[in-house]
């Protein structure tokens, strides 16, 4: 493009005149203000484009303020329960705790220097270290660095990835078009429970715009998503999510369509207690999710849904046969194996049921060992992360030493965490469910997977 | 308290600390009423708004993180309050229509040129979004980067916003320019 003496392009508009703003404002950077004042010299259009725009400012200013005609914090605090603040009884208390800790840790650090003076040989050799720390407590700390570090830079890959208008494109991350609203609720749910993971302003800009979309995105017969073969997933999900955010932040935005999307799964619960696509039976991997809201929505005092989710464990515990394992349509159905129906269903049984055992007196637990013992068993730990979602809520849940479980699982996840390019902080959607979900798909659940913390991820509202 | 800075005090606030909050209600209940009465909020919702605000702050305490701007957050929550007021008032304001609104949007300017007007009244007269970044800008006087990160739009959204809005002020104001086309 052939420049115009002065860079101006005709006499009622200059390329550069947007940055005159921005340089009144001390807003350009070092080598940006050289440039625009470089320009300025040659330039009349400017010149008086910044004049004008000088004074405006300053009149602009000259604006009065409003004055306060009253203190307003008085007010404030009468909203917000008093039994937050801090009273001198629980100061004394705290520190009275803080300091029975700070001896704690003193003692454990004087016993950890003392256990490495023990050990270092006398004839100042250093041993040889194997890969394993010779602390564990150390270990320990790094783990725990390393799944933060990771929780972190996966949710600043969703707040980066999220669209304007709140959600996340499936097909663009390469997954089904239809899928959007599912995917969007999981991503919600990540960061949701992001808590200080994450850099806040950013996290609350993208949880706020999720929500918004995702009811933006509620039919009038109260299902959110596209009516298609995936609309329970979908639905479900979302409904989900947004209960998880209403008991968060008590939102009355929330309050009618959440109504709605409850009342959407009741009346499409099959006569046999579960959920099925459109036209098909029920069965396991759609119904977890619908079931999982109505635990919620009842853990929230929703009292009216309580024979449908009766009638939805019911239907789930009548899928275990007698080795544990659950089936997808009917006992022994199996079509793609048993672990991930089987860790979905334990899962939702350990939240919303009093029993582990069901009807025929068979463990339900057993299964979800069986399933930990045959992916303990594969070498190279091919991920599936829908699948590991769920067993890693059901570990946590079930009675079993699950936490090597547990780890295992979640280091894995660590290790195959894109570290570097534009991917950084997700994960590659290389498992079966990869090609529907896509890219969010799999950071999401990754994501949620890592986050457990104790218990049950999903868990009642407070 | 009065010496502490805004992360200090959200650290006090963050431990149970009531004089903390309310120092920091103190410190901001000024400004953020001045914010919600220059984007054309009436004296008494503009003051429900602030009392909004500082609830969401309140609640959000624990996501505050001290390497963050605390202004930033203070803003986010504001302007999130102000986008559920106007959305309240019957006046929908969706997302797409604050990110993706024609910069070139036609002002009201039924005021004839040359007739005087008041600043108040011109930025009255403004789209919602260039009168947002302009009481952002020079009013809360925030960086063009926090109003990014604030509006969730990218930087040169906010600039040109800014860019644009002073000129259909000028054009409201019928602004005289103090110097001839020709010179000084």
């Amino acid at each position: 493009m052939s420049r115009l003496p002065h860079g101006t392009e005709n006499n009622n508009h200059c390329r550069w005149e947007t940055q005159v703003s921005s340089y009144l404002q001390g807003e350009l950077s070092e080598e940006e203000r050289l440039q625009f004042e470089n320009h300025l010299r040659r330039c009349l259009y400017c010149q008086e484009e910044l004049t004008q725009t000088k004074e405006l400012i300053q009149h602009l200013k000259e604006v009065s303020e409003e004055p306060l005609l009253r203190d307003l914090a008085p007010e404030i605090l009468k909203k917000i329960p008093q039994g937050v603040w801090m009273t001198s009884n629980r100061r004394v208390n705290l520190m009275r705790t803080h300091i029975f800790f700070m001896v704690g840790a003193v003692a454990c650090i004087l016993l950890i220097l003392f256990s490495l003076w023990l050990e270092f040989p006398k004839n100042g050799k250093r041993p040889e270290r194997n890969h394993l720390s010779n602390n564990p407590l150390d270990e320990k700390m790094e783990e725990l660095l390393l799944k933060s570090n990771a929780i972190t830079d996966a949710i600043d890959w969703l707040v980066k990835t999220q669209e304007p208008s709140g959600f996340w494109d499936a097909k663009k991350w390469g997954g089904h078009k239809d899928y959007t609203v599912g995917l969007t609720a999981l991503s919600l749910l990540a960061l949701l429970n992001s808590g200080k993971d994450s850099d806040a302003t950013q996290s609350i800009i993208a949880v706020e715009r999720a929500v918004k979309y995702l009811i933006k995105q509620q039919s009038d017969e109260g299902y959110f998503g596209p009516q298609c073969g995936r609309t329970m997933y979908n639905h479900g999900i979302a409904t989900v999510a947004l209960l998880e955010y209403y008991g968060i932040s008590k939102d009355e935005r929330l309050i009618k369509p959440l109504d709605r999307a409850i009342k959407y799964i009741c009346t499409t619960q099959k006569k046999n207690g579960g959920w099925g696509y459109v036209d098909g039976k029920e069965n396991t991997s759609i119904s977890v999710w619908p079931l999982l809201a109505l635990g919620l929505a009842q853990k929230m005092g929703c009292r009216s849904i309580q024979e449908n989710l009766e009638k939805g464990i019911a239907w789930i515990k009548s899928m275990f046969d007698e080795k544990g394992y659950a089936g997808y349509s009917q006992r022994g159905d199996f079509p793609l194996g048993p672990e991930t129906l089987t860790s979905m269903a334990s899962f939702l049984i350990s939240l919303y049921s009093d029993e582990k055992a069901d009807s025929h007196g068979c463990e339900i637990d057993s299964g979800v060992k069986q399933s930990l013992e045959q992916i303990a068993a594969r070498e190279d730990s091919n991920i599936n992360y829908y699948r590991w979602y769920f067993l890693i809520q059901a570990l946590s849940t079930c009675d079993t030493q699950s936490d090597k479980w547990i780890d295992s699982l979640q280091k894995e996840l660590i290790k195959s965490q894109v570290k570097k390019g534009e991917h950084s902080g997700s994960w590659d959607p290389n498992d079966c469910w990869g090609s529907v979900g896509g890219r969010v798909y799999a950071t999401a659940l990754a994501t949620l997977s890592l986050q457990l913390k104790e218990g049950a991820q999903i868990r009642p509202i407070r | 308290m009065n010496n502490l800075s805004d992360v200090e005090l959200m650290n006090q606030i963050k431990k149970g600390e009531q004089e903390a909050f309310v120092s920091l209600v103190r410190r901001y209940q000024q400004p953020l009423l001045n914010f919600f009465i220059r984007l054309n909020a009436n004296n008494t919702d503009a003051e429900d708004l602030v009392q909004e605000t500082f609830l969401k702050l309140f609640n959000y305490r624990f996501r505050y993180e001290r390497t963050a701007k605390f202004t930033t957050f203070l803003y986010t929550l504001a302007y999130h309050s102000w986008v559920d007021y106007k959305r309240k008032c019957g006046k929908v304001l969706t997302i797409e229509s604050e990110i993706q609104s024609d910069e070139h949007s036609v002002v009201d300017c039924n005021t004839p040129i040359h007739t005087k007007i008041n600043l108040k009244d011109a930025l009255a007269k403004l789209s919602e979004e260039h009168r947002t970044v302009i009481v952002m800008s020079i009013y809360s006087e925030l960086k063009h980067q926090e109003i990014a990160e604030i509006l969730g739009v990218p930087l040169g959204t906010v600039k040109s916003r800014i860019h644009f809005a002073l000129k259909q002020l000028r054009e409201i104001l019928s602004y005289e320019p103090i110097t001839t086309r020709n010179g000084k």
